[in-house]
């Protein structure tokens, strides 16, 4: 079967003009504002609630909790982070929207920050996202100007105002602690929860932060409804997802699909177009490049949060990565580890040491040089990590290397030293 | 070597376009001098600090962890 689209927060990508107000109104904008701000900030959450949205930032955290839990702290002032500092490997669905339907966006941005009660706001972008994020400084002062923001939007009485950070470089800042500490000007470390951000978040305010795709996806619950929301998906895991297909693929696309409407093969072969190739797909990550690698015979797993983890993965930033038959999974493997090695911010013991060591290890099986016992070290210094980091990069990072070990186990053992008493 | 006045030109025209400045405004800034100069210079560096009351040890500590952050211009680097 082929994938089919299904388009809630793409909708307007490439057929309205984004940036532009008079067209955003004109197709619909604004109304979901309006009408949450006719309404009761509970009621907002409630209807997000019952939505059953969850986050779609990676973590999976319930969107309407979220909000309840910043709504019901007792604080002078609020803060509403939009994320988008869009890090992972093989995910480009934020900036899709940040550019494709702003509008959409900052509407939801809007609405969060009033069912929370946050009078500031602020969207942190990534660092290759500069001319997105200028264009979006414009954006506030057209909706300054249109009461959309400002002390009074739209004769309510609710004010909310947005500034605008450009990220510089490190992805470890995406983590919401490490984005804190950003935007505080401190070193972005995380830090070990609780309290958690709704509490004790930017400069000690309670602090809601939520995706760019999570937002995106508010305007249209508030418009038409949670029963509306909940028809589309699956029982326990609704609404769409953008996915991003890259790597050993004819062409790289982002597609927004109703979960659980199609398979990892049925998105690869009708959205990118199959494999570079042609040969067949031998593994994909299908969480961006923190998830663990699922082999070709996964690849009948539906996009689904609750089917990919049973095959042995997460479906995280649903960033698609493929690879081919051909591609070495220990190539694959120090690709991940390069990348999160880089980025560890150094804070915590288990990430600072065990990128280092896992990596070094990974380099010495590439050039045929480990000794038959490394492989065993490489699953142990993994697992560790996996268990003691303190934010999610640690927590994630050797799930790549400890996939690829377990599913491909020979091709790592083929490039081992020979030794005598080898047992593996 | 104190920067000459007109070193100090480029920062005060970014403060005037920030206006009052806010605690949450400190990333911004720095982004913004960091774009008006190549880099952080130290003297503007304490400017800040000074005018947001934060330790400059903690503001060098974040200008440091971001590669997209100089203390210097690359070739003042040596
Ligand atoms: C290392 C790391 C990087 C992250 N990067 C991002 C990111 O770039 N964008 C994002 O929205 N969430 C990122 N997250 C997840 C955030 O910590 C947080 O869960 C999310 O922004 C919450 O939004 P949501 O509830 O709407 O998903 C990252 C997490 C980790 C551990």
């Amino acid at each position: 079967m082929s994938a089919v689209e299904t388009k809630i927060v793409t909708r307007r990508v490439g057929v309205v003009p984004p940036f532009d107000l008079e067209a955003y109104r004109a197709d619909s904008g604004c109304r979901a504002l309006e009408k949450a701000l006719s309404m009761t900030p509970a009621a907002v959450t409630e209807e997000v609630k019952r939505s059953g949205l969850v986050g779609r930032g990676g973590a999976g955290f319930p969107t309407g909790l979220k909000w309840e839990l910043t709504a019901r702290e007792e604080a002078e002032s609020k803060y509403l982070i939009c994320n988008a500092d869009e890090g992972e490997l093989g995910t480009h669905k934020d900036q899709l929207l940040l550019e494709g339907d702003p509008w959409r966006v900052l509407e939801g941005m809007t609405i969060a920050a009033r069912a929370v009660g946050a009078g500031k706001g602020i969207i942190y972008f990534n660092e290759h996202f500069r001319s997105i994020a200028e264009q979006w400084e414009e954006m506030i002062r057209a909706a300054e100007q249109a009461s959309l923001l400002g002390d009074d939007i739209l004769g309510s009485g609710f004010g909310f105002r947005v500034k605008v950070c450009l990220g510089r470089g490190l992805y470890i800042a995406g983590e919401e602690m490490a984005l804190i500490a950003s935007i505080e000007g401190r070193r972005p470390t995380s830090r070990d929860k609780p309290p958690f951000p709704t509490q004790h978040g930017l400069f000690g305010l309670p602090t809601c932060v939520n995706n760019v795709e999570t937002l995106a996806n508010v305007p249209d619950i508030v418009e038409r409804g949670a029963d509306w929301f909940r028809s589309i998906g699956l029982e326990d895991d609704l609404g769409t997802r953008v996915i991003t297909l890259s790597g050993d693929v004819k062409e790289e696309r982002v597609r927004e699909v109703a979960v659980g409407s199609s398979t990892l093969a049925e998105a690869i072969e009708t959205f990118a177009g199959g494999t570079r190739s042609g040969r067949p797909v031998k593994a994909v990550q299908p969480g961006g490049g923190t998830s663990a690698f699922l082999a070709a015979d996964a690849l009948d797993t539906p996009i689904a949060q609750q089917a990919i983890a049973r095959a042995g993965s997460s479906l995280g930033t649903a960033g698609i990565i493929v690879y081919e038959e051909g591609h070495s999974i220990v190539d694959a493997a120090v690709s991940c580890m390069e990348y999160y090695g880089r980025e560890s911010c150094g804070r915590c013991a288990p990430c600072r040491i065990g990128t280092v060591r896992m990596l070094e290890i990974l380099k010495q099986v590439q050039a045929g040089q480990a000794r038959p016992g490394s492989l065993d070290q490489l699953r142990r210094i993994g697992y560790a990590c996996a268990v003691s980091s303190t934010c999610g990069m640690g927590q994630a990072f050797p799930e790549p290397v400890l996939s690829a070990l377990k599913l491909f186990p020979e091709e790592f053992e083929s490039q081992l030293v020979a030794a005598p008493n080898a047992t593996r | 070597m104190p920067p000459s006045e007109a070193n100090w030109k480029p920062y005060r025209d970014l403060l005037r376009k920030f206006g009052p400045l806010e605690q949450d405004d400190v990333f911004r800034v720095l982004g913004a001098i960091q774009d008006a100069y190549g880099c952080i210079p130290r003297e503007i560096l304490q400017d800040v600090s000074e005018r947001l009351h934060r330790p400059l040890a903690e503001l060098y500590g974040a200008v440091t962890a971001y590669p997209g952050f100089r203390l210097a211009e690359p070739e003042a680097d040596r």
